[in-house]
């Protein structure tokens, strides 16, 4: 019983590489996200899962079966597509059991079918309805009862939040990983917005021009990032470019623009290596006035922002780019004025020294 | 005149008066030389012939293009001092109706027509209308000038106009108020109100004669009374037959087209649609008639296509390809192919590809996607296309004219041959509107049984 298994998938395009040689494994019953920028080849990949393109090399299994020459209608997969692609001229009952009719089943079943799918979505009653009469977030829910309808092993989701608002997306988010949960079946998610991604799923996979950077849950992720695109893609963060000038005890000291600065070191870097060190915003600290802590430097202030739950402070950073601090509201945030020189420390633990790389772009 | 007659008055001609016609011209010599004799012309002297005129129908003189149903008013042929400087001109359609007479005197009959001679002030304006109207123009200016801004605001006044803009609005409402009206309403209407009218000759039109009738509808139903059959069967099957070929060549059409438009529409992009798209469009920049006598020559008995087939041992008689419509077919359908790619294209263009994905990832095998998800939505174009391509085909002349097979007649022909050599436009007209009606009903009548409004079709 294993999932699906992308086995050195490459995709190519005339010359241009879409995804290279992808290798992963998927669990069955698993919430699988991938997150990366547009064009970094998530679709592409989704696609070769459903069927519509075929791998330039490798190959897709699922349950063990080699899907090559596999068409889309014979795969255990459904596809929900970014735009939905509801049926407008069908009802939602009969958007809903289309891939019932296809396989042959009688009028009175498929009703009965749509209906129970009606109800899983909370939508009861509400077959007879054409599509154009239903909201955003009740499209969205028929979309994932019509892929339901037809049981498929594997769900894959082409960004399909990406076309609501703020708020809705935020309840879909919540309602999808319910029906995750109540179906059961593997759930494989497309999206660039990384919000979705850290929140619903088991483990996601970072990718970048057409390579998996990472695949890991998503605290780790975000805490513990593989490469300087993770680190810069994920989550706010400051890179800090330097030489490596020692490595040891699983630490790594880089010699920055504001001083040598200590991180650890998961990525075997060694002395004289470039590399980028990555401080969170939330793990730079004001030191008001400590002398006795490590990763001490300092900088000028070129502008405060009150955001509420924090207060973020911006500081000159070694490019055009500013250091960015988050400073948590406790009810006694200091008042920093711009130009004001001030003094910032992290601890080794919360950063991340890794092997130089391209950053992700803001 | 005052002569003894034998065998009554004998009705001869109608004659026209017509200032500055040239000398009588007289073949014959005069049964009286009283009398100007009737003179058969060459042009005028046969009776209209129509191919789908009934069995029964015995040749009536016809003279002048008219076919004269007027009662022959009793008149004496002028003295040749009375006809002064106007010269006279007669011509007898069917000298052989003459009864030959003997020598003798004979009181004969004519009909006479006087054209109305035209006076200078029916011709064009004289300098005393122009003049007043100069004068009166310039008497108004001023008042006019005086109420052009209360006009002006009041026009702006209105919505229409304040969102176009006065010379946009002008422009849309008597372009589209001109177009309606003289293109499309009056013709219509001018051929509605002939085909209800006898055919006159001109000095009959807005006489006592000049009433309505049935008859030229009848007529297409029963034929002329007195015919054997009790129905018009051959301008009947005609129609008929002009009907069912038109549906054919809208079904070929559709079936030829609905394949490359998808494919076009959602298949290939960028260069080869547009080479797809050249590829289609510049044939059509060969007229009409060339391409149909070029399909002509293709299909001729010892054309391209016989030769072929008989080359490679398919037949060894050459095909008659007009006899069995084939050419026909082929013209008809080549003709109206774009009319037919374009709303299918377009149609087809409009559709999200994603849909079609969709019912494939759901299982569905092709013609399914196509029967549910692909011809729904292209249901309009469907539609306006082969309403296009129906309706042109019904009223095509030139491919059957020159692709018909010997035997094959299309209802626009029998038109064309009432306008034409029959001149009776009352006729014609009638059979055109009968043919308009049709279409438009059968049209009607396709869409109600597809479900398409007119604002479905109009949106493409």
């Amino acid at each position: 019983m294993s999932g699906i298994d992308l086995d050195h998938v490459t995709i190519r395009f005339g010359d241009f590489v879409a995804v290279d040689d992808c290798n992963l494994t998927i669990e069955k019953g698993e919430f699988f996200s991938f997150l990366g920028p547009s064009g970094c080849g998530k679709t592409t990949i989704l696609r070769a899962v459903s069927g519509f393109i075929e791998p330039s090399e490798g190959s897709v299994r699922i349950d063990d079966r080699d899907m090559r020459g596999i068409g889309p209608n014979q795969r255990p997969t459904a596809l929900i597509f970014q735009n939905l692609a509801l049926f407008p001229l069908m009802t939602v009952a009969d958007n809903i059991a289309f891939g019932l009719e296809v396989r042959g089943i009688k009028y009175q079943e498929r009703r009965r079918r749509a209906e129970e799918l009606l109800n899983l979505i909370a939508l009861p009653g509400q077959g007879d309805k054409m599509v154009s009469e239903l909201s955003g977030g009740q499209r969205q829910r028929v979309a994932i009862a019509r892929a339901l309808a037809v049981e498929p092993e594997v769900l894959l989701l082409d960004e399909p939040l990406s076309a609501l608002d703020l708020k809705l997306r935020q309840h879909m988010r919540t309602e999808l990983r319910a029906i995750q949960r109540r179906v059961g079946i593997t759930f494989i998610y497309i999206t660039h917005d990384q919000g979705e991604a850290l929140t619903m799923s088991d483990r996601v996979a970072v990718m970048s021009d057409g390579i998996v950077q990472q695949i890991d849950a998503g605290a780790e992720i975000y805490n513990n990032p593989a490469t300087a695109f993770v680190a810069s893609f994920v989550g706010e963060n400051n890179p800090f470019h330097g030489k490596v000038t020692r490595a040891e005890d699983g630490y790594a000291v880089v010699s920055t623009a504001f001083g040598p600065l200590r991180g650890t070191n998961n990525r075997g870097l060694n002395e004289g290596d470039d590399a980028i060190l990555f401080v969170r915003p939330e793990s730079l600290h004001l030191a008001n006035g400590r002398e006795d802590v490590e990763n001490l430097f300092e900088s000028d202030a070129l502008k405060a922002e009150f955001e509420g739950s924090f207060a973020h402070l911006f500081l000159r950073g070694e490019t055009e780019k500013s250091i960015r601090l988050a400073i948590s509201n406790d009810g006694n945030v200091p008042k920093v004025d711009p130009g004001e020189r001030v003094k910032v420390h992290f601890s080794a633990d919360r950063a991340v020294a890794l092997p130089f790389g391209d950053l992700a772009d803001e | 005149m005052n002569n003894k007659t034998e065998d009554g008055p004998v009705e001869l001609a109608q004659m026209k008066i017509s200032p500055g016609m040239g000398s009588i011209s007289d073949d014959k010599p005069a049964p009286k030389p009283d009398v100007p004799a009737p003179a058969p012309s060459t042009g005028s002297s046969m009776p209209a012939i129509t191919p789908g005129m009934g069995s029964g129908n015995t040749p009536q003189p016809a003279i002048t293009p008219k076919i004269g149903g007027a009662p022959a008013a009793p008149a004496t042929a002028p003295p040749p001092a009375s006809v002064g400087g106007t010269n006279l001109n007669i011509t007898i359609a069917n000298p052989d109706k003459l009864p030959s007479l003997p020598p003798g005197s004979h009181e004969l009959k004519l009909v006479i027509e006087q054209e109305k001679p035209k006076t200078d002030a029916d011709s064009g304006l004289g300098f005393w209308e122009i003049f007043i109207a100069l004068v009166a123009a310039l008497t108004i200016a001023p008042f006019a000038q005086a109420q052009a801004g209360k006009w002006f605001s009041n026009i702006n006044a209105i919505d229409f106009v304040r969102r176009n803009g006065i010379v946009i609005s002008l422009y849309l409402i008597v372009f589209s108020a001109g177009w309606i009206i003289f293109m499309i309403v009056l013709p219509q209407l001018y051929m509605l109100d002939f085909s209800f009218r006898f055919n006159l000759s001109p000095s009959e039109v807005g006489g006592a004669n000049d009433v309505y009738t049935l008859k030229n509808y009848r007529y297409l139903l029963f034929g002329r009374p007195g015919d054997e059959d009790l129905l018009n069967w051959l301008h009947l099957q005609v129609f008929v037959k002009t009907i069912f070929a038109s549906v054919m060549v809208t079904v070929i059409d559709f079936a030829l087209c609905y394949p490359l438009a998808y494919y076009m529409a959602q298949s290939v992009k960028g260069g080869n649609q547009r080479l797809l798209f050249l590829c289609l469009l510049l044939p059509f920049w060969v007229n009409e008639i060339l391409r149909a006598f070029a399909f002509k020559l293709i299909f001729a008995e010892q054309g391209i296509l016989n030769d072929v087939m008989i080359g490679i041992g398919l037949w060894d008689t050459p095909f008659d390809f007009f006899r069995a419509n084939v050419a026909l077919y082929t013209g008809l359908t080549y003709a109206y192919l774009l009319l037919m790619i374009f709303p299918l294209y377009n149609a087809i263009e409009s559709l999200d590809h994603n849909q079609v994905e969709a019912a494939r990832d759901l299982g569905s095998p092709w013609w399914r996607i196509h029967y549910r998800v692909v011809l729904p939505h292209a249901k309009p174009g469907i539609v306006s296309g082969c309403t296009m391509v129906f309706m042109l085909s019904a009223g095509a002349l030139a491919a059957p004219n020159i692709l018909g097979g010997p035997s094959s007649l299309w209802f626009t022909q029998i038109i064309y041959q009432w306008y034409n050599t029959g001149g009776n436009w009352p006729q014609g007209s009638a059979y055109a509107f009968v043919l308009l009606i049709a279409c438009i009903v059968f049209v009607r009548i396709m869409m109600r049984v597809f479900k398409v409004s007119l604002g479905e079709i109009a949106q493409r």
